[in-house]
């Protein structure tokens, strides 16, 4: 291979590890003849499609050079999550297993298999696997990050806050840790920080529309007017529903009529703000951010 | 000896497009709709989210002893004017703590569902449709009920 293309190649990598998959495809375009059929080329082609959500394009150009070059790890774990985003977790499956055949120790595999079960809800499986992961790389980010997904899909929110931190304490600026953290702290009811997180990983990853979204949402609930909602966030809606069916029976049943039907009209107001005001900041500050 | 962990045990995939509803929104729906109306948007969630057909069952057969518990509270407590009030507290009661059932067992698959990072649907239209239509039907079930007792 002359000395070019090479360097094409190098380039193409360097710009996926970076966050440019848009330019790594365009490197790959200049490449021509046996080049474009390099392994490489297959898998930062792959890598930088599943990166910009193109995933049907992904696995057809995985598929490809699977055939082309026969079974190999990182283009089986690429393959294996771009099929998971698809929806298509019996195969996202299958690619994982058949990398996890030839290597069944491998963590990122793992990882990658761990994904596709906590998507088909099967969470404790997937915690085994993690588990499993962790064993063979044990101090990692991505161990604590999956850890914290995991957690999140189990229902635990103060774990998921837990192995999040641990995820962000290996590398403070990774935009995945942030958000992770973010959702954490919104789901324990640290609201403030939750928004400065999932607004730093928005800031820092400009295409990731979902974490944009996240960030709008962690903004909405910290704007002063929706303050008389924090209850909901802070506890469990449900505990705060049923506290107030308790009072306003229990006020009834006391005899205490009246006061029962004012505590309801003041529920009821209440109910009725929450529905009504989020909808309007939400527009007004989508609309002040030019969204 | 084979590796448990590493044997297939996903069945299906999942419809991207598919979009379910926010679990916590089916409480309104239960408190202003009763419990017929959360049943059926609860029943209809879990099948958008994936949940499995056992479970399903389950989330209907919930619904259908709190109906039998709201009928029942109606024959304890229908006609004495005082308790008619009770009796409207109490039914929405018993369907906010069947909704709570309802959405534990929805909410592995709901949090499934938000790991694939994936949009909500709107429930306005069908909450709006289910909560009418779910409190007319509990309020015929009643009134067929006044007319058996």
């Amino acid at each position: 291979m002359n000395e070019p293309t090479e360097a094409r190649l190098r380039m193409a990598g360097h710009w996926l590890q970076i966050g440019h998959p848009e330019r790594t495809l365009d490197e790959l375009q200049g490449l021509s003849g046996d080049t474009a059929l390099d392994y490489r080329a297959y898998l930062f082609r792959g890598a930088a499609l599943h990166s910009l959500d193109r995933n049907a394009e992904a696995i057809d150009v995985l598929r490809d050079g699977l055939t082309r070059h026969g079974p190999f790890l990182p283009m089986l774990q690429v393959l294996g999550s771009s099929l998971r985003s698809e929806g298509r977790l019996p195969e996202a499956e299958a690619a994982f297993l058949q990398g996890l055949s030839l290597d069944p120790n491998d963590p990122d595999l793992l990882i990658g298999y761990a994904f596709v079960c906590l998507a088909a809800g099967q969470a404790q499986k997937a915690s085994a696997l993690v588990e499993r992961a962790a064993s063979h790389a044990p101090e990692s980010a991505a161990v604590s990050a999956a850890r914290a997904q995991v957690a999140f899909a189990l229902g635990n929110d103060r774990d998921m806050r837990r192995h999040s931190t641990e995820a962000l304490s290996y590398d403070p600026e990774d935009p995945d840790a942030r958000a992770l953290y973010g959702t954490a702290s919104m789901l324990t009811g640290d609201s403030r920080s939750g928004y400065s997180s999932l607004a730093s990983a928005a800031a820092s990853q400009p295409g990731d529309a979902d974490l944009r979204a996240a960030a709008r949402e962690a903004r909405l609930i910290n704007h002063p007017l929706l303050l008389p909602l924090r209850p909901f966030a802070r506890f469990n809606p449900l505990v705060v529903w049923i506290g107030a069916v308790a009072i306003i029976y229990g006020l009834r049943a006391a005899g205490l009529a009246p006061l029962s039907f004012a505590f309801a009209m003041i529920w009821l107001a209440f109910c009725v703000y929450s529905w009504v005001v989020p909808p309007l900041v939400r527009r007004w500050l989508n609309r002040k951010w030019g969204a | 000896m084979p590796d448990e962990l590493l044997r297939p045990t996903i069945g299906a995939g999942v419809d991207m497009s598919v979009r379910p509803w926010r679990l916590m929104l089916q409480t309104y729906i239960a408190f202003f709709g009763g419990v017929i109306a959360s049943t059926i948007i609860a029943t209809l969630n879990a099948r958008r989210l994936g949940v499995d057909a056992a479970k399903r069952r389950l989330i209907v057969l919930i619904g259908v002893l709190g109906l039998a518990a709201v009928v029942a509270l109606f024959a304890l407590l229908n006609g004495d004017d005082d308790m008619t009030s009770g009796l409207r507290v109490s039914t929405r009661v018993v369907a906010v703590l069947c909704c709570l059932a309802q959405l534990r067992l929805q909410r592995p698959m709901d949090r499934a569902f938000q790991l694939r990072g994936t949009d909500y649907g709107s429930l306005w239209g069908p909450g709006i449709a289910a909560t009418v239509g779910g409190a007319v039907a509990e309020l015929l079930v009643l009134l067929l009920a006044a007319r058996v007792l």
